[in-house]
């Protein structure tokens, strides 16, 4: 099971250092397809790597002796996954997180600060909003008719599934925070 | 994803962007999205303000916050975001 861990954390951390590096020579509009592909391409080396590298230590390479080498494998391609998903959502909260802006924003005034109406005025609430309602129409999730927004089928499905979700999890979304 | 959730839930689903928009401003003028965001941050340390001049600045907490923020963005070859 070591070996399985130690083995989806290294392919893993291989690929997505591998798609990072290569949105530098090559970017791309749409990340989530390039993360998809990065994960889909990387599933064989799992196996591969599951296969041939040696273990990290002899401690886990004894363990090894013991166990059965599916549930090894397994374990390798559950994490994989798993880390796919964690990336993933790492990365929409470094793109897209609100907060990390400010703090970028007070980093760049340095130790003299900014008035907080500064700092709304440079990433306004409107500018924030019409923004996302650009990137959502260009991903098929609104469409813009009449000067009214509408979901699209794709938008309505994310939508109920945030709603569901905040359900689960007893959220609040951000229009209705107080 | 809660421009969408607010757009499923209003009636006809569908809005305006000035709708939209109205939706996360508050009655006292400010709003929902930097209103809870300012105090929730100078409680947990990352910011803090100037009585004096009524700045806001990053703590060293907040710069080793927004350092990590910064490099993280670099790799992934992300521009200001938010």
């Amino acid at each position: 099971m070591v070996h399985g861990i130690c083995v989806a954390i290294m392919v893993s951390c291989a690929w997505i250092l591998a798609q990072n590096l290569l949105m530098h020579i090559r970017p791309s509009e749409n990340r989530f397809k390039v993360m998809l592909w990065g994960y889909l391409l990387s599933i064989p080396f799992v196996f591969a790597a599951y296969r041939w590298l040696p273990p990290l230590s002899a401690g886990i390479a004894s363990s090894m002796q013991d166990e059965n080498p599916f549930l090894g494998l397994f374990h390798a391609y559950l994490l994989h996954l798993l880390l796919f998903f964690c990336y993933v959502e790492c990365f929409y909260h470094v793109e897209r997180s609100v907060t990390l802006r400010m703090l970028l924003e007070l980093r760049r005034e340095g130790e003299r600060g900014v008035p907080l109406f500064v700092l709304q005025e440079r990433y306004s609430v409107k500018d924030m909003i019409q923004q996302r309602l650009e990137v959502m129409r260009d991903r098929g999730l609104v469409e813009q008719q009449n000067g009214l927004w509408r979901l699209q089928r794709k938008g309505k499905a994310l939508a109920w599934g945030a709603m569901v979700g905040a359900w689960l999890f007893r959220a609040k979304h951000q229009h209705e925070r107080a | 994803m809660s421009l969408l959730v607010a757009l499923l839930q209003s009636p006809g689903q569908a809005l305006s962007t000035k709708a939209l928009i109205n939706l996360f401003q508050l009655p006292d003028g400010s709003d929902r999205i930097y209103s809870w965001r300012i105090p929730d941050l100078e409680r947990r340390g990352y910011i803090r303000k100037s009585p004096d001049t009524n700045t806001y600045s990053l703590t060293a907490k907040g710069r080793r916050a927004a350092l990590v923020a910064f490099l993280a963005k670099r790799l992934m070859n992300l521009g200001e975001g938010g």
